[in-house]
């Protein structure tokens, strides 16, 4: 039986795609911390596969201004993957690469957004190679795009996206701890559903 | 007075003065259909436009435009709605990622489909706020069929 939609998925596929999760996160920590030189740490991640009703309720409500940062996996594997950063995480980057702090998020200066988006594209890297080192298979990173807005309207892209094939996505919730600062990152890997099917037949996994 | 949230993929009718509420519409579009006289109102959150391609398979009929609007519009109708009073507003259907790789603009067709389906059952579109780059947050008065746009971007906008 082909994967034909999320709901398909068994407690084995579940598994590996929170694997990928767990890995993606560790790199995600390492790689931050290269980039901004402080000490990241990070909470053991809430990776659940969520219905996209309720993945906008998870964290703080729909309406919640976040900045996220969206980028198209391309090559062997394709889909969606999208972070989305509260205040204070973008306060901390923001003080790392330009010792100022903004007050909202809302009309930030272009150069604050563009180093924005690419930490969150290199996040997002960190995920994609993640997959990459549990199957092999070579995934590539489209250049990513950047908005502001309320965190529901945000999510509604990758969940439109795919919801044709299903009503559920890949959540993961983490608390980054920077120097003793505890800060939320939310991400959502959405590979297609065909591309999923090519994560598990890799892995030797039954689809 | 009670407020009633609708979801992604939801339709709920409801009879003044309850207020219809859906947060954060991004390229989802919003459609306040009401017949004040009669007291009923309804609103839809649609995801995408068409689910005629899903054919033959189960599909959530609240998820799509040319599912979701006739039926919740039949259910009005049952509760004392006149089809020939009915009126409707229309929000959402933005392009949250504007970037050059985008293929396709879902909000564009989510706002051409939502209009198609009304147009089918002959309920005129008297405001709209949809398109552009930012999400809508709806609040839908039924017994004078006011609606107030809230955005992060925008600030207030009423229908």
């Amino acid at each position: 039986m082909a994967l034909s939609k999320y709901e398909d998925l068994t407690d084995i596929h579940l598994d590996v795609l929170k694997e990928v999760g767990n890995i993606g996160s560790g790199n995600a920590a390492a790689a931050l911390s290269t980039l901004i030189n402080k000490n990241v740490q990070i909470q053991m991640p809430n990776i659940s596969i969520v219905p996209f009703q309720e993945a906008t309720n998870l964290s703080g409500g729909a309406e919640r201004v976040v900045a996220g940062v969206m980028s198209r996996m391309v090559g062997g594997i394709e889909g969606m993957i999208l972070i989305l950063m509260d205040k204070n995480f973008v306060n901390t980057i923001i003080k790392v690469f330009f010792n100022q702090e903004v007050h909202g998020l809302i009309d930030m200066e272009e150069t604050v957004v563009s180093a924005l988006s690419e930490v969150g594209n290199i996040i997002c890297g960190t995920y994609v190679s993640a997959i990459g080192q549990l199957t092999g298979i070579d995934v590539k990173l489209a250049s990513p795009c950047f908005q502001v807005d309320m965190a529901g309207a945000l999510m509604s892209v990758p969940v439109i996206e795919f919801g044709e094939v299903g009503d559920k996505i890949l959540y993961i919730d983490k608390n980054l701890i920077i120097d003793g600062q505890t800060m939320n990152a939310e991400v959502f890997l959405i590979p297609t559903i065909d591309s999923l099917g090519t994560i598990m037949t890799k892995l030797g996994i039954e689809v | 007075m009670s407020n009633i949230t609708i979801g992604i993929s939801d339709w709920k009718v409801c009879r003044p003065p309850d207020v219809l509420i859906t947060y954060a519409l991004g390229s989802c579009v919003g459609s306040c259909i009401f017949d004040s006289k009669a007291g009923v109102a309804g609103l839809s959150h649609i995801m995408l436009p068409d689910s005629s391609s899903l054919s033959g398979r189960d599909v959530n009929r609240m998820k799509f435009a040319d599912t979701a609007i006739p039926d919740m519009v039949a259910e009005m109708v049952k509760m004392g709605a006149d089809p020939r009073r009915l009126q409707a507003k229309i929000a959402g259907g933005a392009l949250m990622f504007a970037a050059r790789s985008e293929q396709f603009n879902i909000g564009e067709r989510n706002v051409a489909a939502v209009k198609q389906a009304l147009a089918k059952l002959k309920i005129p579109i008297i405001a709209s706020d949809t398109g552009l780059n930012y999400g809508r947050t709806v609040y839908f008065y039924g017994a004078d069929g006011k609606v107030v746009i809230k955005s992060t971007v925008k600030g207030v906008n009423i229908l």
